[in-house]
């Protein structure tokens, strides 16, 4: 009975000091510097008057892989949110809505963050050009 | 209020503890544990708790940003319930009571993905969100123990704590976002308290089964905020304001009685 009361007794302690460490490591806060961000800046142009735009990705070398848009500006309408990269590439398919008046067009950047699994994150910067709701 | 009816609930329990057992014919009570139990008691307790301070405030600011009523929902709600952990040591100066020390831990996780886009914003931002709370409790206790008339293996226990409490919220994201920014680590240290009513049930003289009920309350009027990166003050989901962390706990135990 005694060495149960022992193994019993080392086996919750041993889970308390592994969760006390858990709560101990404050490594979460540096997670996004292991991701790997790429910034590309191109420009959208609104005259082709189009309903649907498509936007081609390539990043050379990435393995097929699946990505969500985790950030975009609100008048972007995408088909998906997720999809998949195959051979390095993907084509993002959206519509452009309602661009608020004060939204300059050609001189303010907008943002869409792909959020790619086992690579990182990848920013493309937008710049629009044409008139509004084009 | 309910703070006022749960504390009003815990000291009431008490009272028909001591009478009983003051009305208790000497011959009820178990000779066998009285006499032989060892003076040294560790306990180890596991089971669920419920963080009953209300967070709609925090949930108010995030749906009026744009997020989904019920992602919210569902997230705080998942916050809310955590689990228990707790382990005790007294020594044992009659066979009614002893004083000692009590450690807890209660670690609450929550994790959605979450949309946002108000109008003030001028992005819809889709992005994963986790949080993480952990309680770490210690200080001294005080424990009584009550045995059931004609019931030699069962006896009530309760015990009352006060001592160190230390909160530690980890709030993370997938992607850094103009929204919540960087990952955020909030911690505050406050006083606390404790207290617990639960069942003993005696198959050895060595050791027992409990099951039990407690309340455990703190509140963390100051948090420091960091980041990763000092420059960026990062999102925390309570805003900076207080966070009360008081919780009511279900679990079960073992305790070892040593001499």
């Amino acid at each position: 009975m005694i060495q149960l009361i022992q193994i019993i007794s080392k086996g919750v302690i041993y889970s308390i000091v592994f969760i006390c460490m858990m709560s101990c490591s404050d490594d979460f806060l540096n997670s996004h510097e292991n991701q790997t961000i790429v910034t590309v800046d191109t420009t959208i142009s609104l005259l082709t008057r189009s309903s649907q735009y498509q936007y081609t990705v390539n990043i050379p070398g990435l393995s097929d892989s699946f990505y969500s848009i985790g950030n975009y500006p609100k008048w972007m309408y995408f088909d998906y949110l997720v999809g998949g990269f195959i051979n390095g590439s993907t084509v993002l398919t959206f519509t452009i809505g309602d661009i608020p008046e004060t939204f300059a067009l050609v001189t303010e950047k907008s943002e869409i963050t792909l959020v790619i699994d086992n690579y990182g994150i990848y920013v493309i910067e937008i710049y629009f050009t044409g008139s509004r709701g084009g | 209020m309910r703070l006022h009816w749960i504390l009003t609930f815990f000291v009431l329990s008490l009272i028909p503890l001591q009478t009983w057992a003051d009305d208790a014919p000497s011959d009820s009570i178990p000779q066998v544990h009285q006499m032989e139990l060892g003076q040294w008691r560790l306990g180890f307790h596991s089971g669920f708790a419920y963080l009953w301070a209300s967070t709609s405030n925090d949930e108010n600011q995030l749906i009026s940003d744009g997020a989904d009523e019920p992602t919210v929902d569902k997230f705080y709600k998942q916050l809310h319930k955590g689990y228990y952990f707790s382990f005790d040591v007294y020594r044992m100066f009659a066979h009614k009571w002893g004083i000692g020390i009590k450690y807890s831990l209660m670690v609450s996780y929550a994790r959605e993905y979450i949309r946002l886009g108000s109008d003030a914003n001028m992005n819809v931002l889709n992005v994963n969100i986790f949080n993480r709370e952990y309680v770490n409790y210690v200080g001294p206790s005080f424990y009584m123990q009550q045995w059931f008339k004609n019931a030699r293996a069962w006896c009530l226990y309760s015990s009352v704590s006060v001592g160190y409490a230390r909160y530690r919220d980890e709030f993370e994201t997938d992607f850094v976002s103009p929204y919540f920014g960087e990952n955020t680590l909030a911690t505050g240290n406050a006083f606390g308290g404790s207290l617990e009513v639960g069942f003993e049930y005696f198959p050895t003289k060595l050791l027992s089964v409990i099951g039990g009920v407690g309340c455990f309350l703190a509140k963390f009027d100051n948090l420091d905020v960091t980041t990763a990166d000092g420059n960026n003050p990062g999102y925390y989901l309570g805003g900076g304001k207080p966070r009360n962390v008081s919780q009511l706990d279900v679990f079960l135990g073992i305790k070892f009685y040593l001499k």
